[in-house]
């Protein structure tokens, strides 16, 4: 799975999200990493609106400047994914977590996230990239 | 006076224009030896289970 003709390195997840708003250097590290690997990082849509709820308009053109990067991909759901998403869901138990899980499940990736127990029942929680919430 | 040795090397770190953030080499190297040994050690296998499973939606995960 490619993302114009990039290979998938990472999904965020709304964590990863909000802590790339207040500046985490993890995130950052994390990015500018990728991008001189020239692959892809993918921001589901859920996960970016929930992210840009949490962290106020104060955060705006931090997101706004991570969706401008070449690295980084807005992904929308598929809509013949729905049973896919809602069967995820089932494993995470909210919606924007269950966007970033497929997206990695299906590329074959890790998320990033601040709290890996959301992902414990998704292949035995084996495929998220754990940051601490202030690193 | 004792040198501040809790301070980070000086050449280690610099501000990436792109994140628009102050980052390590360091830290950039840990990451990308994390990203490897995902991939170098992901059960492929597994994965595609799961995703196929998924995929049946959620009545067939009871």
């Amino acid at each position: 799975m490619t993302a114009d003709l990039r290979d998938i390195a990472i999904v965020l997840d709304t964590t990863a999200l909000t802590a790339w708003a207040r500046e985490s250097v993890a995130v950052g590290e994390l990015i500018a990493e990728i991008e001189d690997d020239h692959g892809a990082v993918l921001v589901p849509m859920a996960c970016l609106v929930e992210a840009a709820y949490r962290t106020g308009m104060l955060a705006e053109q931090r997101l706004r400047m991570l969706l401008d990067l070449p690295t980084v991909f807005l992904v929308v759901d598929d809509p013949e994914d729905w049973p896919a998403l809602a069967a995820t869901r089932n494993l995470v138990e909210r919606a924007d977590l269950a966007a970033a899980a497929w997206l990695a499940v299906d590329a074959q990736v890790q998320v990033m996230t601040s709290d890996p127990r959301w992902y414990s029942a998704v292949n035995g929680g084996r495929d998220v990239l754990t940051f601490e919430p202030g690193e | 006076m004792e040198p501040d040795t809790s301070a980070p090397q000086q050449d280690d770190s610099y501000f990436d224009e792109r994140v628009g953030m102050v980052v390590t080499r360091s830290g950039r190297a840990k990451w990308r030896r994390k990203l490897d040994e995902h991939r170098a050690n992901r059960d492929v296998a597994a994965l595609e289970a799961l995703r196929d499973r998924l995929r049946l939606g959620p009545a067939a995960q009871a």
